[in-house]
């Protein structure tokens, strides 16, 4: 269910270095009775969770649920430890103890996008994709540089308009599963620290596009559109999500104009990403309906770069020579010298990437290289 | 295929985009349909009917309210499961939030892809269809005998329900129709096409002892009527009727020739259809007059009937005759039969006194100068006396005079 992947080894790095920081600063945002739990700085508490984590991650579930399960026999409300159980149940097919738990961790710490995520992981699953979507919506509502939530999202949302266009046009694809496949994440506070301390999302539609620096790979780009990012606030039963840019009725008239420079600093991060061996940025870098060039599926697809953007000790990728060719408001290819090192692999070939804006970002559509 | 919104919405309802011509359907079922959906100009409950909404998805999501879009669409398609564009509304919808291209498959977009934008288009213009106070001109004269008057206008994919029970007819409700897969204008059996035309219910049928595929009831109407006949039309089984239960509604063009509504709201204007007595007039682009415009049309058509009327009593068989075209058919026979009946019997007459009551006089849809008149002859005399219904077909001639072209007994209606 939660594959036991090399995500986890980049969960561990967040883990235990500013793991410690970052629940402060989160916390502080957040409820203060957990701030004084887990501030006070509970060594074994820590302790006790960081092995079961471990025994998790190698495989020893029943060891590391007893273990969870003490912790929480000493400290019922700690967020980590019950995310942790939550984590295991819906490993060993707990599903319906594993939606409980995250779902009390969505009310106890509503600003957590983690255990919303994980909570659509399990409804998308179930077939539940209104369910799911509301969780990914309030997921997104808490941070809205989500990478992970966004491609949820972004998939969830493929899969439920596939299916309405199947009713439509009475297809039946009796193969297409009702159930859906989403990521799910193994850890809290996966989110980006900078991301994580920003403020509400309406600020970015103070923002000028166009004296704007360069997007940090870390959060979703603002987008040329000011008012892009900004919550939909009316219904409480409707959680906001950042309005999705499409052509308007008019579509020539509607197009914004396509500043080169946003599309080369995608690629830019795509590549930093890349280097820097951030998988979810990486993985973040690609469009909703991106296709493998193999035919390969999506997931499995972001299993396999997981695991190459993962092994290697190090990896350099360096982008030159760059050109761009802009076809529409929203389209965009563009062709570049890629070199990529790493401690047992080199080559350099010409890439082609045809670039899409999704969500007023540029993500890759199609990734191609001779 | 930059955008499924692009792709379906915008190509069905842009308002510069001429009609698709009615393409031909790929299910091959039912006599000849009309189906319609509801949309109320009046009731105040308007707003809840399923095209109102599916129309408020459509604003809302070229406004850019995606997330209303999205909920009123749910609760649309919660409301009606079968309702099949609305599902495809939602899946570009979705697709848009996704940012992702449509993903209807090409190979599904030649036939029900284009059945779902033709009724998309034809909802959205009949929606936008606003009459004011303006009747459509074939009602010329309605009368007092028919409480309910139901005028079809194919070129809206549109079925108008009138009740006429105070001194106009008032404009209840209009819904959404399917008709014909090769549209309209019938001429022979299995053509495919819906029959213009002013035409009677003569039956109720009820859903129990009909096919799934005809809904709840269906009303079959008078074609061939005395003018078709007259002008070689052939087949039958034209019916007003509602859809199968597995479809919320169906495409614009669609039946073989029947007028299908959405179940929901036949079964709404099923009781106020009469069998005998409620007409049907079938027409594309039709013209809609002002109050002052319609009395126009009408008053020269009825002092024509008046003077038919008079030279009867007068006894001047020539005078009377001069009102019958020279292609005059009625009662079996031509004009010269018929001139030598009418003579014959004016022989023995002393006096005659004609009254005409509850006449009723509506124009073809779409045959200039042809109208059908229906009125209760009270027929007195020194050696007969006769109270029955006629309805005549009236006919401009070349010279613009008004003359009867054919003359049958009619029913209750």
């Amino acid at each position: 269910m939660f594959p036991n992947n090399k995500l986890l080894s980049i969960m561990r790095k967040i883990w235990h270095a500013p793991a410690g920081v970052m629940f402060c600063v989160l916390l502080g945002l957040a409820t203060p009775s957990l701030a004084q739990q887990s501030g006070s700085a509970d060594v074994s508490i820590e302790s006790d969770i960081a092995r079961a984590q471990t025994l998790y991650e190698g495989g020893r579930i029943d060891q590391a649920m007893s273990l969870v399960d003490r912790v929480l026999e000493r400290a019922g409300g700690n967020a980590e430890a019950r995310f942790l159980k939550a984590l295991i149940l819906a490993g060993t097919e707990r599903r319906e103890e594993a939606i409980d738990m995250f779902v009390g961790l969505t009310t106890d710490y509503p600003e957590l996008p983690e255990p919303w995520n994980n909570l659509a992981v399990l409804f998308a699953e179930n077939g539940e994709f209104d369910k799911a979507r509301q969780a990914l919506l309030a997921a997104i509502q808490t941070h809205p540089s989500y990478s992970t939530a966004h491609e949820n999202l972004g998939d969830l949302y493929a899969r439920m308009a596939s299916m309405a266009y199947d009713r439509a046009l009475e297809q039946d694809r009796a193969n297409q599963s009702a159930r859906l496949k989403l990521s799910a994440v193994n850890g809290l506070f996966t989110v980006p620290t900078q991301a994580a301390a920003a403020p509400a999302p309406t600020r970015v539609a103070t923002t000028s596009p166009t004296s704007r620096p360069a997007p940090t790979p870390a959060r979703v780009p603002p987008s040329s559109e000011p008012e892009i990012l900004a919550p939909v606030t009316t219904t409480a039963a409707v959680r906001p999500t950042p309005a999705v840019p499409r052509p308007g009725p008019g579509t020539v008239a509607a197009t914004p104009v396509v500043n080169e420079n946003d599309i080369e600093n995608a690629i830019l991060a795509w590549g930093k990403a890349w280097s820097a061996q951030d998988v979810d940025n990486y993985l973040g870098s690609y469009a909703p309906n991106f296709r493998p060039a193999n035919g390969a599926s999506r997931a499995s697809w972001s299993r396999y770069r997981r695991d190459r953007l993962t092994a290697p000790s190090f990896i350099q990728v360096d982008i030159s020579d760059m050109s761009i060719e802009v076809q529409s408001g929203v389209r965009a290819k563009a062709v570049f010298t890629q070199r990529y090192r790493s401690d047992n692999y080199e080559d350099q070939v010409r890439k082609t990437l045809d670039m899409v804006l999704v969500n007023g970002r540029w993500r890759i559509a199609t990734e191609t290289s001779e | 295929m930059l955008c499924a919104f692009t792709t379906s919405l915008t190509a069905a309802l842009g308002v510069a985009l001429p009609l698709v011509p009615a393409s031909v359907a790929a299910s091959g079922d039912a006599v000849a349909m009309v189906t319609a959906p509801t949309r109320s100009l009046i009731s105040p409950a308007g707003s809840n009917l399923p095209e109102d909404l599916l129309l408020e998805v459509i604003d809302k999501f070229r406004a850019g309210q995606t997330h209303q879009a999205l909920y009123l669409v749910d609760s649309l398609i919660k409301e009606q499961p079968t309702y099949r564009l609305a599902h495809l509304l939602r899946g570009d919808i979705l697709s848009a939030q996704a940012g992702l291209p449509t993903v209807v498959d090409a190979s599904a977009k030649d036939t029900n892809f284009n059945h779902l934008l033709a009724e998309a288009r034809q909802r959205w213009q009949g929606h936008a269809f606003a009459p004011g106070d303006r009747l459509p001109a074939p009602l010329l004269k309605t009368g007092t005998t028919h409480p309910t008057i139901v005028v079809v206008d194919l070129s809206l994919s549109r079925l108008f329900l009138f009740d006429n029970r105070g001194p106009r007819p008032r404009l209840i409700d209009d819904y959404y129709v399917s008709s014909g897969k090769n549209g309209f204008g019938k001429e022979r059996k299995g053509d495919k096409k819906t029959p213009l035309g002013v035409y009677f219910v003569t039956q109720r049928l009820p859903g129990e002892a009909l096919p799934d595929r005809y809904g709840p009831v269906a009303f079959p109407v008078d074609y061939p009527n005395d003018w078709d006949r007259r002008l070689g039309r052939t087949g039958s089984g034209i019916w007003v009727h509602g859809v199968a239960s597995a479809n919320y509604s169906r495409p614009p063009a669609d039946s073989d020739g029947c007028v299908a509504l959405v179940n929901s709201e036949l079964s709404v204007i099923a009781p106020l259809i009469k069998p005998g007595v409620t007409p049907v007039l079938i027409g594309h682009d039709i013209a809609w007059l002002t109050p002052a415009e319609s009395d126009a049309q009408a008053t020269n058509m009825s002092q024509a009937l008046e003077r038919w009327r008079r030279d009867w009593e007068s006894g001047d068989t020539d005078e009377y005759l001069s009102h019958y075209a020279y292609d005059f058919v009625g009662r079996g026979m031509d004009k010269a039969a018929w001139s030598a009946y009418k003579r014959r019997v004016a022989l023995g007459k002393q006096f005659v006194r004609v009254a005409l009551n509850d006449v009723s006089v509506y124009g073809h849809p779409n045959e200039k100068g042809l109208v059908v008149v229906t009125f209760e002859q009270r027929y007195r005399s020194n050696n007969f006396n006769a109270t029955s219904r006629k309805r005549q077909y009236w006919r401009v001639n070349e010279t613009g005079r008004w003359q009867i072209v054919s003359e049958s007994a009619a029913g209750a209606g």
